[in-house]
């Protein structure tokens, strides 16, 4: 065996060669190439905090869409009565069924004698099942102090845009969410505007 | 210069100079997609060789490309730039290892299936014998006759002395010629 030649090809040695020119299919196809960096790339924390610095204006318009429209659904539930109910056109009105509103002295003696216990309702109800009461009728005071909410023609729309913007701000942050996670999301990433 | 003094990345004087390998380094660790693909073409059939000494053949290009992306995410930690080939061999057995730990029940295709040339049966043969040897002579042969590198290369890239792959050379090759012998 000549060991030169294995070592550093100097010289000849058939057997060597004969093993070199069998093996050689075996060799890495030249035409590999490297994988591409951008495959590898994988987001530490700092470059995942420098994305949500980078998406912060986005985030922000977005915390006061939903401050805004938190807002304004508060309006719209201070303004609900189960009394009236909600005006949703100039005349007309979705009226609740109202709590009973028997006065004591309508009542017979039969009813006196054998007093029912009251349900109280919540005031967010419209629709709810009358009850007899043999003494008095209670209902919250807060329910019973509220002005009677109408909601004018702006009102009506600025409540379906609310609805409308609710659902729009939902995918929205769901897609920013995707992004945080390094997820690609269903558009690029310019579709969040 | 001796290419052992080349490796070690030592001048005459005993400073240290970065080899080609370690100037490679800081480049691809910015994301320089060509430092990386120099980086490639330098060290991929050192970890072409060490799979293929260890892992079924239809196997190997696929973890190659593996090894790689992993030595690209965990260049930052290498603590000695000049001895990377090392670093890099060292990737290359782990994952051949991992990957006899993490595969499912399979059996290797047939070669005619997978999309290489067909090697000859002789061709087989020789390399099912390397496989059977120790694992030190079956990784430094590959480099050698599968891979055609010289002593010098292979203790250049995998940061073996030269001692050892000269005597991993000498001792497999001998062993090699007289399984072949034999089974003649």
């Amino acid at each position: 065996m000549n060991d030169d030649y294995l070592w550093d090809k100097k010289g000849s040695d058939a057997e060597i060669e004969i093993l070199e020119r069998e093996l050689a299919q075996f060799r890495l196809r030249p035409q590999l190439q490297a994988p591409l960096i951008s495959s590898a790339k994988q987001l530490s924390l700092f470059e995942k905090l420098g994305l949500l610095l980078r998406m912060r204006p986005r985030l922000m318009g977005a915390t006061g869409l939903l401050l805004i429209l938190g807002l304004v659904s508060a309006a719209l539930l201070a303004s609900f009565s189960p009394e009236t109910g909600v005006q949703v056109a100039e005349n007309k009105t979705i009226q609740p069924v109202v709590l009973n509103q028997l006065k004591p002295s309508a009542l017979s003696a039969a009813e006196i004698d054998q007093p029912k216990i009251e349900k109280v309702k919540q005031s967010t109800q419209l629709i709810s099942r009358k009850e007899t009461t043999s003494v008095n009728v209670v209902k919250r005071k807060s329910v019973a102090k509220r002005k009677p909410p109408v909601l004018t023609a702006d009102e009506q729309y600025a409540y379906e845009q609310l609805m409308l913007a609710i659902s729009i701000t939902g995918s929205k942050l769901r897609e920013v969410k995707e992004m945080a996670n390094g997820a690609p999301s269903k558009g690029s990433s310019d579709s969040i505007r | 210069m001796p290419s052992s003094l080349f490796y070690l990345g030592k001048t005459s004087t005993g400073a240290a100079e970065p080899n080609p390998a370690a100037k490679l380094l800081p480049r691809i660790i910015a994301g320089d997609q060509n430092a990386f693909n120099d980086f490639y073409r330098m060290f991929a059939p050192m970890v072409h060789g060490i799979l293929l000494a260890r892992i079924p053949r239809d196997e190997v290009e696929d973890i190659v490309q593996d090894v790689f992306l992993q030595a690209y995410r965990k260049l930052h930690t290498v603590r000695d730039q000049n001895a990377v080939g090392g670093w890099l061999a060292m990737i290359a057995r782990n994952s051949a290892a991992e990957y006899y730990r993490s595969r499912k029940q399979t059996e290797e295709l047939p070669e005619y299936v997978v999309h290489y040339d067909r090697p000859t049966a002789e061709a087989n043969e020789i390399l099912r014998t390397i496989r059977s040897l120790p694992e030190a002579y079956r990784e430094t042969l590959i480099l050698r006759l599968v891979e055609g590198m010289t002593g010098a290369e292979i203790s250049e890239k995998t940061g073996l002395t030269e001692l050892s792959v000269r005597g991993n050379l000498h001792r497999g090759m001998k062993i090699l010629k007289q399984k072949l012998r034999i089974r003649d």
